[in-house]
């Protein structure tokens, strides 16, 4: 009952950020707004860990009364978690290499100034 | 097999202590180039699947089919020119050794039978390619690097919720298990990887990434990056599940493939004229989604890695990236190599675009898709007639050596194989180029380039979203 209700919770989640990153100027809101998104995302794994009436992967014996934390998609999403750090690490290297030339984070401005670069 | 993954990436870790120096790192990536290439026979006419770790099926599977053939050999074709151009241009061991890791992690791609290691390695490619757009450190890369980020990590948050809902149901990560899941966690994963795919709508992140990276580095974003999704497409679509899915690419693929010359035919610099030619080229990929889309990915690698390493040098030595003002200034031995380039992609008989887009267009469903790609094919052929018209100047300097040497082994792969593969009825391609030749000379005149509001990171985002939640309730209705 919980993992469902977490896993609701975390695509509401991914809703939000995604929006976010759309309507927001800024740039370092769109990338907080991945952020949420990439948070969700892991907040869902720990749902889908939540199990009951299966044999688990590793231990045998009989747990088909038994509720427990399945140990593989809690493992996976570690690996998930360290990419998404350190995508949001580059994110911010390349917000600030942007933000020394131009001194704005205003997404707007920032395309207006390129496009007239182009022509 | 794990050789073919551990050895470049081994390779990588020893160019990333050495980084200091430059000729000793160098070697290094030309032998483990070519020490992948010589393992590749092997591992070919192997065909066999190896499952790492004593876990039995929780372990992570390795295999070899015909799928995945041509995406290897046009790893090792392009990685080999890539590195061959970039002597003597001043790169550190750092360059190489992300060009070595990144040749390690797209071979793994192409051999996994895992969906979460394809996740770890999808990732770990753009995050290479990230930072290889962003080399030279200018903030006008930074900001098209920055683009693609966001955008292409939204997509792969949701390829991740696909995988996990996919585990919920059937307690697997192995890519045997898609025969038997829901329609959401198949359309999850299909819009997720669609991001980076390079489809027109799904990722407009393409063009600005593509034309302002380094020279060595838009044919790697163009001739392997942009393959991943090719690749996963044709290898998902051949499960069950994701049957709804053929007829959906059908119809992506051939507005992707007219729009993306339309704005090609309208291009003024030549780097951004080859980026819309991506998005054209993927879109007739995923027209018949099966073994042919992946041979023309192959020969799509080749010739555009040729185009975009002639183009790239070009522009740089001349200091500006209009071609029109390329006229007399060129080279004979350039205009040959960007002659054979442009004739290749517009599938003169011959060449190897011609084979395997000439298989694509017969082996299209109906009369009506058939007239599209014909179209879509001479307008290919109308905006390379572009670089087809530009007249070699008598100008002396000769070409540096090893550029010659990487531009001889791309246009003899694209010539050995265009004539290997030739059929006669292949000479009606001829018709479409003449008659894109032909439309260039007459609407000459009337090309401006389009607006870039697609590209904007606001409406680039939002079109990906909502192209994706029509794709969830087309799903939802075909399948249904």
């Amino acid at each position: 009952m919980t993992g469902i209700l977490v896993i609701y919770f975390s695509i509401i989640g991914m809703l939000v950020g995604a929006v976010g990153m759309i309507l927001s100027k800024n740039i370092i809101k769109k990338i907080l707004s991945l952020g949420i998104v990439e948070t969700s995302v892991n907040l869902m794994y720990t749902g889908i860990s939540a199990r009951g009436g299966i044999i688990p992967p590793i231990i045998s014996g009989d747990f088909s009364n038994a509720n427990y934390a399945d140990p593989i998609p809690q493992a996976v999403i570690i690996t998930g978690i360290v990419i998404s750090f350190a995508l949001l690490c580059l994110s911010l290297v390349f917000a600030i290499i942007i933000y020394n030339k131009y001194h704005t984070m205003n997404v707007e401005t920032i395309e207006m100034i390129f496009e007239r670069e182009e022509k | 097999m794990i050789a073919l993954v551990f050895l470049p990436v081994l390779g990588g870790v020893i160019c990333l202590v050495l980084k200091k120096r430059k000729n000793v790192s160098l070697i290094i990536a030309i032998v483990t180039a070519l020490v992948g290439g010589s393992v590749l026979p092997f591992v070919i006419f192997d065909n066999a699947s190896i499952d790492i770790g004593n876990w039995g099926s929780l372990g992570i599977g390795l295999a070899i089919d015909e799928l995945a053939i041509p995406f290897l050999l046009s790893t090792f074709i392009v990685m080999l020119a890539v590195i061959l151009n970039s002597i003597k241009k001043g790169y550190d061991g750092f360059f190489y050794a992300l060009i070595l890791i990144l040749y390690g992690t797209l071979n793994s791609i192409f051999l996994s039978r895992d969906l979460f290691s394809i996740f770890v390695t999808v990732e770990l490619a753009s995050i290479i390619s990230f930072i290889l757009v962003s080399y030279e450190k200018k903030p006008r890369q930074a900001w098209a690097s920055l683009k693609y980020l966001l955008l292409s990590s939204l997509g792969l948050n949701f390829y991740l919720l696909g995988i996990g809902i996919v585990y919920m149901e059937t307690g697997s990560f192995a890519m045997d298990s898609l025969e038997q899941v829901s329609t959401i966690a198949t359309v999850l994963i299909f819009g997720g990887l669609a991001v980076k795919s390079g489809l027109f709508f799904f990722s407009m992140w393409l063009p600005d990434a593509h034309s302002n990276a380094p020279i060595e580095v838009s044919p790697i974003l163009s001739g392997l990056i942009v393959k991943l999704d090719v690749y996963l497409s044709i290898r998902f679509i051949t499960y069950s599940s994701f049957g709804w899915m053929r007829d959906t690419y059908m119809f992506i693929g051939i507005v992707s493939a007219i729009v993306g010359v339309v704005f090609a035919v309208n291009s003024k610099n030549a780097k951004r004229l080859l980026a819309y030619h991506t998005i054209s080229q993927v879109g007739f990929m995923l027209v018949n989604c099966d073994k042919s889309s992946a041979w023309h990915g192959f020969s799509h690698a080749i010739f555009k890695t040729l185009l975009f390493l002639v183009v790239g040098n070009i522009s740089e030595r001349l200091g500006t990236k209009e071609y029109t003002k390329w006229s007399g200034k060129i080279t004979r031995v350039e205009y040959a190599f960007l002659l054979i380039g442009s004739l290749a992609i517009a599938g003169f008989p011959m060449t190897s675009g011609c084979v395997t887009k000439e298989i694509i267009i017969h082996g299209a469903c109906c009369p009506s898709l058939k007239i599209l790609l014909l179209i879509a094919s001479a307008g290919t052929a109308m905006s390379f007639s572009k670089f087809i018209f530009l007249k070699p100047g008598k100008s002396s300097s000769r070409p540096a050596a090893n550029t010659v040497a990487a531009y001889s082994i791309l246009s003899g792969v694209i010539i050995v194989h265009g004539i290997i593969g030739f059929e006669i009825y292949m000479f009606e391609s001829l018709f479409a180029v003449i008659a894109g030749v032909a439309a260039y000379l007459l609407l000459r005149k009337f090309l401006r380039p389009l607006p870039v509001y697609f590209e904007r990171i606001d409406s680039a985002l939002s079109s990906y979203l909502v192209l994706f939640l029509i794709s969830i309730v087309l799903a939802i209705i075909l399948s249904s």
